[in-house]
């Protein structure tokens, strides 16, 4: 398997407090891998470092040799708030803007994928829902092809039903070798999906492990994920 | 990898619907002025050349007041675009849906600046052609004809050196705020996330208040140092008079490259994108 994405010794402050530390990671292609870790550990930063977006960090990433920044994003699709649009922008323009600025976005697949969401493109940003918006992120995301989806806890504000329905179609929507790296607080319902399980934890990763080793030392990788503050817990 | 042209094309689309949006509001601003002028004013109109007066048709007066009406309110319009441009780039500085586009930070800060530049000249034009065409009636009148056929405007060639100069000079300070606001803003951006105490609207404020004050002191001897040692430096011009005003255009190009490599410092190595 090739190195898709290698982080090394990053470290990262900011207003002088440690965020990260020499964290290092290595990520194969075609993997689905969970990011965990309680609120704050770093998930986040993690992933804006790796998306080029969080700076002043000390350390080396690399996607499939590309290490400046803009190399890197030009390989990588993140999951996005879509701050820099007015609330009175409609889909469709959001669309158009992704279409135009990313070379590898593709209009039909996500035409498919908002179909598949029940998204109208005439809708404005102001008027989805918590969940349609994060609906509308995780089609946008998907519709460009990547080598690596940087996905931050996207389904948050999503129901239960949808959220399923979208888990159970991730794999159909990214290419054979295409990465995803998801931080979620659902583990149970992404478990099945996953191929790998990193925990950060006490400002780095603790652990990187396959997910069919846990399955066999552990009940489920939510136990597994537990099992890291249990200590705490009984404190 | 996205290029420079699509970026900037983009840009510039984002930033025009301000212009257009400016440009209407300044435009029924106009209208309304102009009619309370003919509610307000009585008789018939008059074109005053010198001495000689002579009545012009209602509409072609109307039209003739509506542009200056444009030409007065493009002073407060430019103005209010200047600002909301200014804060505009700074939003952008800072968005990340904008600075996961791949291209590298010259490129994109380039673009920034260049688009908050170009759609102000926009502006500028839409309230030219604007204030030309609703000028053209007059040209109807003979009287109006006869006025324009007096006025002899002859421009010598040092005449279009001057007013190249001068668009030039305008071009580098009108880049030049906006290279400066950036400065303020990414500098003390910088310092924010750097010192101890997260970034609470008190301790934003204190620190924006001493970056401007810190910033203006520098410039202010930096500009000094700069037109001092430039001003001794005129290597192609004979006459005095235009000595200076290439002098001056050199001393503000140095300037305005010297503060836009400070901005993509600053952005490449410190500035992140705001979190969503």
């Amino acid at each position: 398997m090739n190195d898709l994405l290698t982080v090394k010794d990053v470290s990262y402050k900011k207003n002088q407090k440690l965020v990260l530390q020499n964290v290092n990671l290595k990520l194969n292609s075609g993997k689905i891998v969970a990011l965990l870790g309680e609120n704050g550990a770093g998930k986040t930063t993690l992933m804006r470092i790796i998306a080029g977006v969080a700076k002043n960090y000390k350390g080396e990433i690399n996607i499939e040799g590309a290490t400046k920044e803009a190399e890197r994003k030009a390989k990588l699709s993140f999951t996005d708030g879509l701050t820099g649009f007015s609330d009175s922008t409609k889909i469709k323009e959001v669309v158009k803007f992704y279409a135009t600025i990313f070379e590898d976005f593709d209009e039909n697949e996500f035409d498919e994928l908002r179909q598949f969401m029940k998204l109208d493109p005439e809708m404005k940003l102001s008027q989805l829902s918590r969940g349609m918006r994060e609906k509308l992120i995780i089609a946008l995301t998907f519709s460009r092809k990547a080598d690596l989806y940087l996905l931050d806890e996207p389904f948050g504000g999503i129901d239960a039903m949808a959220r399923k329905k979208i888990i159970n179609s991730i794999i159909l929507w990214k290419d054979e070798k295409a990465t995803i790296l998801i931080s979620d607080h659902f583990v149970n319902e992404i478990s099945s999906l996953l191929d790998e399980v990193v925990i950060v934890k006490d400002h780095t990763v603790l652990e990187h492990k396959s997910a069919d080793d846990i399955r066999q030392t552990h009940k489920s990788i939510e136990e597994y994920y537990e099992s890291f503050y249990a200590d705490e817990d009984d404190e | 990898m996205t290029s420079f042209n699509t970026l900037f094309n983009r840009m510039f689309q984002e930033k025009s619907k301000s212009v257009y949006l400016i440009f209407l509001i300044q435009a029924f601003a106009s209208l309304c002025f102009t009619i309370i002028g003919f509610v307000s004013g009585n008789g018939t109109p008059e074109f005053v050349n010198g001495k000689d007066t002579s009545s012009v048709n209602v509409i072609v007066a109307f039209l003739a007041v509506f542009a200056v009406m444009m030409l007065i309110t493009s002073f407060i319009a430019d103005f209010v675009y200047w600002i909301i441009s200014s804060i505009k780039n700074e939003k952008i500085n800072r968005s990340q849906t904008w600075r996961l586009i791949p291209v590298t930070d010259t490129k994109f800060l380039l673009s920034n600046f260049g688009t908050a530049f170009l759609t102000y000249i926009w502006l500028g034009i839409l309230e030219a052609v604007t204030i030309i065409v609703t000028l053209l009636p007059m040209l109807s009148d003979q009287d109006v004809r006869k006025a324009i056929g007096q006025a002899s405007i002859h421009l010598s060639a040092r005449d279009w050196q001057t007013m190249l100069g001068s668009l030039l000079l305008i071009i580098f300070i009108g880049y030049a705020w906006y290279a400066i606001v950036s400065l303020l803003n990414l500098a003390s951006r910088s310092i924010i996330d750097f010192l101890p105490g997260g970034s609470s609207k008190v301790w934003t404020f204190i620190i924006r208040v001493i970056v401007i004050i810190a910033i203006i002191w520098i410039l202010g001897h930096a500009v000094t140092i700069i037109f001092s040692v430039l001003g001794k430096f005129s290597p192609f011009m004979v006459n005095s008079q235009d000595i200076n005003y290439a002098t001056t255009i050199l001393q503000f190009l140095v300037f305005d490259v010297v503060i836009t490599l400070i901005d993509i410092l600053l952005l490449n190595k410190f500035v992140e994108a705001k979190q969503n």
